[in-house]
């Protein structure tokens, strides 16, 4: 069920200026290298400040402490995050589909997540969600928000008003919302 | 009639004994039994290669390490030790640098508190230290950890 109410309200400023504070760190994140070592192009970099455990059968490592994961598909921060990596003789890699050694990613606590989508028209979409929970699924490149989730793209922010909303960032550009949700539609500022 | 006074004390001292036997038999024992590393006690070891095999003859893992020094029946300290371990089809599995680190060779688990680095085909793993279970092959690395998951893509250029 797609519940997404369009109220077509105009908002201040002041979500923007919120927005803007709770990615800045990300975004600071972003621009700088992972580490000093060097990277292989396409990597998925994790970086954890308190532990981290792995199981090498089950090709499963989880993370603790202000987690940061740079990936070509997103960016994400979160207290909390289970990687799976892909087992290349189970899942052998598809045409055209995600080559990223990592399968799947579930992240827990403030998760905040910015991706990049380029929708059917070419045009490139940024989405910037924040909730208490979020899945990453490397076959079908979505990413699941819930907890209480919000999703903003361009002028659109999505807020979610039911406790069981869930928002899925697609891979074709598009957003899907399942629950109760507000979307609040902000003018963009005037050009000086 | 001496013995007789000091029963209670026999008992409890039996009593005593047998739970601090039973504490010692719930330590963490690794399957396959101790592993057997051949350096006696105080006494280092330069420059050497300790490969260990399971029941059936094949090649678990195997310690390169620059100097070991054993220092009781359990524990070897290893110094720029690199273990490195092989799967079911034989081809390596894991590789783990240790500059500084501690091997218990009864519950087969490797403890460090210095940097540590993980590699395996597809990631590349560190921290500021590290235990793990050479036998089931989990482990828990500390500090400030980073991984580095590889583009599959890359990894077959």
């Amino acid at each position: 069920m797609i519940a997404a109410k369009k109220p077509n309200k105009r908002a201040s400023a002041l979500p923007a200026i919120a927005w803007l504070a709770a990615f800045l760190p990300l975004a600071g994140q972003a621009q700088l290298p992972a580490a000093n070592a060097p990277r292989k192009k396409g990597s998925t970099i994790v970086t954890a400040e308190k532990e981290s455990t792995f199981d090498n059968e089950s090709r499963r490592a989880s993370f603790s402490g202000k987690v940061k994961v740079t990936d070509p598909e997103f960016e994400l921060t979160c207290d909390e995050l289970v990687v799976f990596l892909r087992d290349p003789k189970a899942e052998p890699e598809k045409a055209g589909g995600s080559s990223s050694g990592l399968s799947k990613a579930i992240a827990d606590g403030h998760v905040i997540v910015i991706q990049r989508r380029t929708a059917e028209d070419g045009t490139e979409k940024i989405y910037r969600g924040k909730a208490d929970h979020g899945v990453y699924d490397a076959t079908t490149e979505e990413f699941v928000l819930s907890g209480s989730p919000e999703v903003q793209q361009g002028i659109n922010t999505h807020t979610a008003t039911e406790p069981g909303t869930t928002m899925t960032i697609m891979k074709n550009g598009k957003m899907r919302t399942v629950g109760g949700s507000r979307t609040t539609i902000q003018e963009a500022p005037d050009e000086p | 009639m001496r013995l007789r006074a000091n029963r209670p004390a026999v008992v409890l001292l039996s009593l005593l004994l047998y739970g601090q036997a039973l504490a010692k038999s719930k330590e963490p024992k690794a399957k396959g039994g101790k592993l057997d590393f051949p350096i006696p006690v105080d006494q280092d070891a330069k420059t050497l290669v300790v490969p260990f095999h399971d029941t059936d003859g094949k090649l678990q893992m195997n310690f390169e390490i620059g100097v070991a020094r054993r220092l009781d029946a359990d524990n070897v300290r290893l110094s720029h030790a690199t273990i490195q371990t092989y799967g079911e089809d034989g081809g390596w599995d894991l590789r783990i640098v240790l500059p500084q680190s501690m091997l218990n060779l009864a519950s087969r688990v490797v403890t460090s508190d210095g940097e540590v680095t993980i590699e395996r085909s597809d990631f590349q793993l560190t921290g500021s230290g590290l235990k793990f279970n050479t036998q089931t092959r989990t482990g828990t690395l500390t500090g400030h950890v980073e991984m580095e998951i590889y583009d599959r893509s890359e990894e077959t250029k």
